[in-house]
């Protein structure tokens, strides 16, 4: 089998590998605290929680279906990185981590956008500052994977 | 008889239906069994009038600097309020950048408008968190944290709910589901409507500019 890894696109936000374009992906800024108000005990008798953010993009798919099976980022830049769907249950909004994956559609788009898919990042370590890029890697059952930077968006 | 003739007449056009039916099954069929089995689109988001107004209880909270919030200390204003917390990877934010677009649009109203965030995870959100969160939106917004059973409270007044998920995936971090609904309240502390999520920000702005103008 051959596995494809394309490199990181010259333009942010975008990337291609196989069949599947992605194009203006973004992450959400982030603010980090401010931990010289916190005193050392405090700090050591709770495990520091960072925020979380959110990145989104769109899939284009040129060939058959596939799967974007997961996504990850540095160790340096979250904890983890997971894929969701905010979806409306009983009146609540919940965030369901899809651990199959997400399908995308043969010859369609699959499109990550906010209230709807997206790709939690859990405890970011790093202020997400609008300028900054971060990297992130997608993972197609059948495309295979790609890395792309991703550019921080302001939140408003 | 009568009757008869009456049956006849309406076999007929029965028959006539049932042939057109059938005519229109077969020239229409797949589309139209199409249009009805396939999910709708999600339906425009509409908001809720609440008429009569309701008056709300007085709540108390503390504020992002620390400091107690009572509503009636937000009486002569109008606000907006929703439910959210500050982990939340991707409703809330969009929420509250909705709120900044809409307080865009009130122009000159918008001194006369408060923008509330009242925490649903007082156990993380605490006043130091929620200064931090509001610093990269806007730092005028009133973020609210307090005890779980006064939030809880404050959420039934509204019909509203959360509940912790306990789980992200694959990490110890808990998220909240929550009700995603914003609210608008008038100068009087009285409930005047309610938003689903994603109601656009024209429409906000049009309901806020014309309570504004009732005082």
């Amino acid at each position: 089998m051959t596995i494809f890894v394309a490199c990181s696109s010259a333009q942010s936000g975008t990337a291609t590998i196989g069949k599947i374009t992605i194009t203006d992906a973004w992450v959400r800024a982030t603010t980090t605290m401010d931990h010289g108000s916190h005193d050392a005990a405090q700090s050591a008798s709770m495990k520091m929680d960072g925020p979380n953010s959110a990145a989104y993009l769109t899939i284009e798919n040129k060939g058959d279906a596939d799967v974007l099976l997961s996504a990850s980022v540095n160790g340096d830049v979250a904890d983890a990185a997971e894929l969701h769907q905010s979806k409306e249950e009983n009146g609540m909004m919940m965030m369901n981590p899809m651990p199959a994956g997400i399908d995308v559609p043969a010859n369609g788009k699959l499109e990550i956008k906010p209230a709807g898919y997206h790709i939690m990042l859990v405890n970011v370590k790093q202020t997400l500052a609008p300028g900054k890029t971060i990297k992130l890697a997608l993972k197609f059952k059948n495309n295979g994977e790609v890395s792309l930077d991703v550019p921080v968006r302001e939140n408003k | 008889m009568k009757s008869d003739k009456a049956n006849l007449v309406l076999s007929v056009v029965c028959a006539v239906l049932c042939i057109v039916g059938v005519g229109l099954a077969l020239t229409f069929g797949p589309e139209l069994y199409d249009t009805l089995t396939r999910p709708a689109f999600a339906p425009a988001a509409s908001s809720v009038t609440k008429d009569p107004p309701v008056p709300l209880r007085n709540f108390a909270l503390t504020n992002q600097d620390g400091q107690p919030i009572q509503l009636s200390d937000l009486r002569g204003k109008t606000v907006m309020l929703f439910f959210g917390y500050t982990h939340c990877p991707d409703v809330c934010p969009v929420t509250i950048a909705d709120f900044v677009q809409l307080k865009k649009k009130l122009g000159g109203n918008a001194e006369k408008t408060v923008f509330v965030m009242v925490s649903v995870d007082g156990e993380r959100d605490t006043p130091a968190v929620l200064k931090n969160y509001m610093r990269s939106f806007d730092t005028s917004f009133i973020a609210l944290t307090g005890e779980s059973d006064k939030v809880r409270a404050l959420t039934a007044d509204f019909g509203a709910n959360f509940i912790n998920q306990q789980k992200t995936g694959t990490q110890e971090s808990y998220l909240v589901a929550h009700t995603a609904f914003s609210y608008l309240i008038d100068a009087q502390g009285r409930w005047r409507m309610a938003y689903p999520y994603g109601m656009p920000t024209d429409d906000m702005a049009k309901d806020i500019q014309k309570i504004l103008s009732e005082q």
